[in-house]
């Protein structure tokens, strides 16, 4: 059996579909798995699930041709036509869509005409888009195709070693990199043993220069962190590629949700993982829609003083008296727990004893 | 005719009539600003249209070895020039190419630029004196304007067929963007990857 995935969407969705990939590769152990990403995917991280063919899908590349003047006119419809006539000859014996767009679906098209979503998948698309539904992507797509995935636990290693991922590809989720560099200062004076860094790739590396120390950056690839993931370490990440990426090495995180981020949809697949939820009526938002207020002043709601104190105490293993969402396995799926499944949910609870005692 | 002169730093530069095919004075920086305003780091084959005194073609090699280089050029003198000079190097190839193309000409042309994908690198100096037919075959390469992509259409085994809005686009140069809004879907491979695009403009 040959079987094609389509995961082209973003970093982070690609590393939660191929544990997807990986479930159903693990239960047809004799099928012939492909994978098409698009070019957003870095090789580095293709190279790391090599076991399963890659082919890339350059669609931000031809997005960037469609104006253009300077080169052929037809070169990104001669290499279009190319991959297209390649994936046709592969004769797939089934094709299936894990990026769930209007986008890939027209791709999958064009490579086999009678390609469509079966009921099951079309009632997941509804579901998933829903925004009081609050079931995980990894979870969503598990049941669709009759997988088992179950999230792992975080391995607390009692380190003292702390990462910070301060950056999004999304302005709406992110927090004012000023904010950022307070809360660091903070932990440094109120925590010294604490060795901290600021991970960034290359292209994010000259905007953290502005606010950060060199000293303080980790300019990386996913090859070199990986390493640094492998090693005993914990993060503190927005929502982005990294704290799912840092979930494959079970790593403890905190989550900070803002903007479009939602607290289970988007949170890393990975029990145990603390997540610090914006409070605002409006949040969710739409992934695509542009934020009414400019500035997503959801960021403002997170409290950096109580994350100070929380990512200290987080550290050093100490009693937390602060208590954000913290995520749980619930019948072989992620779940969060202390909180209602609605938007704006207060992250804040008030320091009571059930809240100690976790 | 071509005569090769040297200049105060021993470089030999060529000149047809009274004009010189690189610059006479400062060949390296012409090339190195010449070879900056191209994004290679994907690029597997280039096309240099122009071979001049070869600096610009030297500095490509060097900085970039990994890359197959072509190198189209017209005169004779001037690919006998340049042969010699990079009798050692690999990964590069020289075309002579007739003032006077035919459809057989194009044909394989556009095969050529089919397989390779070669991003286009136009050496203008190295045009002087014979501007008007390196023009034409940049022209023919970019299939900007409704005249070259015309040429291409007929000189290939392209099944994309357009409204005729489009070629009333005489004084445009043509985008992608164009092709998308006037393709006539016709259920052809060719139509259907083309209608592709569309998704990206939505």
């Amino acid at each position: 059996m040959k079987i094609l995935f389509a995961s082209l969407s973003r970093i982070g969705d690609y590393i939660q579909h191929m544990l997807v990939v990986q479930a159903w590769a693990k239960a047809h152990p004799l099928a012939e798995v492909h994978v098409v990403v698009n070019d957003l995917i870095p090789l580095d991280l293709m190279r790391m699930n090599a076991q399963f063919q890659h082919f890339v899908l350059p669609r931000f590349e031809y997005q960037n041709r469609i104006n253009q003047f300077n080169t052929p006119l037809v070169y990104p419809f001669w290499s279009l036509r190319k991959l297209v006539k390649q994936f046709r000859s592969e004769k797939y014996d089934r094709i299936v869509d894990l990026s769930l767009q209007a986008q890939s679906s027209a791709f999958l098209r064009l490579i086999d005409a009678n390609f469509a979503y079966s009921d099951t998948e079309k009632k997941m698309i509804h579901e998933y888009l829903n925004p009081s539904e609050s079931v995980h992507l990894v979870d969503k797509l598990k049941s669709v195709h009759g997988l088992d995935v179950v999230p792992k636990e975080s391995v607390n290693s009692g380190t003292q070693r702390l990462l910070f991922q301060v950056t999004t590809s999304d302005a709406k989720k992110n927090i004012d990199l000023a904010r950022w560099k307070s809360l660091v200062e903070g932990i440094r004076a109120d925590y010294p043993t604490i060795d901290l860094a600021v991970i960034g790739s290359r292209k994010e590396a000259k905007q953290l220069q502005q606010v950060f120390q060199m000293s303080e950056i980790f300019v990386c690839n996913f090859t070199e962190l990986s390493h640094v993931l492998n090693s005993e370490t914990k993060l503190v990440s927005l929502d982005t590629s990294i704290k799912h990426f840092a979930a494959l090495f079970q790593v403890p995180t905190v989550e900070i949700s803002v903007g479009s981020s939602h607290w289970i949809k988007n949170a890393a697949y990975q029990e145990g993982n603390f997540i610090f939820s914006a409070d605002m009526d409006c949040r969710p938002c739409m992934h695509s829609v542009a934020c009414p207020y400019g500035r997503n002043q959801c960021q403002d709601k997170i409290n950096f003083n109580e994350l100070n104190q929380f990512v200290g105490e987080w550290i050093e293993n100490s009693q937390l008296t602060r208590f954000p969402m913290v995520t749980i396995k619930q019948d072989g799926n992620l779940g969060v727990l202390r909180v209602q499944a609605q938007q704006g949910e207060k992250w804040n609870q008030k320091t009571n004893q059930t809240n100690l005692s976790l | 005719m071509i005569q090769f002169l040297v200049n105060k730093d021993g470089k030999v530069i060529p000149q047809s009539g009274n004009l010189f095919l690189c610059s006479y004075q400062r060949p390296l920086s012409e090339s190195e600003k010449w070879l900056a305003q191209f994004d290679l780091k994907q690029a597997k084959d280039v096309l240099v249209l122009g071979g001049g005194g070869g600096y610009h073609i030297e500095l490509l090699k060097l900085k970039y070895p990994h890359i197959f280089v072509h190198v189209f050029e017209f005169r004779s003198e001037i690919l006998e020039h340049l042969e010699d000079k990079f009798r050692r190097t690999q990964k590069l190839a020289l075309y002579g190419i007739n003032a006077n193309q035919d459809s057989v000409f194009y044909k394989s042309m556009f095969q050529f630029l089919d397989e390779k994908v070669p991003e286009i690198m136009p050496f203008r100096s190295g045009w002087q004196g014979m501007e008007s037919s390196y023009e034409k075959l940049h022209s023919a390469m970019l299939m900007r304007e409704v005249t070259t992509l015309s040429q291409y259409l007929q000189n290939s085994d392209s099944q994309l067929e357009f409204q005729s809005s489009l070629w009333e686009e005489k004084k445009n140069f043509l985008t992608l963007k164009n092709l998308v809004l006037a393709n006539t879907s016709t259920g052809h491979l060719d139509s259907q990857v083309l209608d592709y695009f569309g998704e990206f403009m939505k």
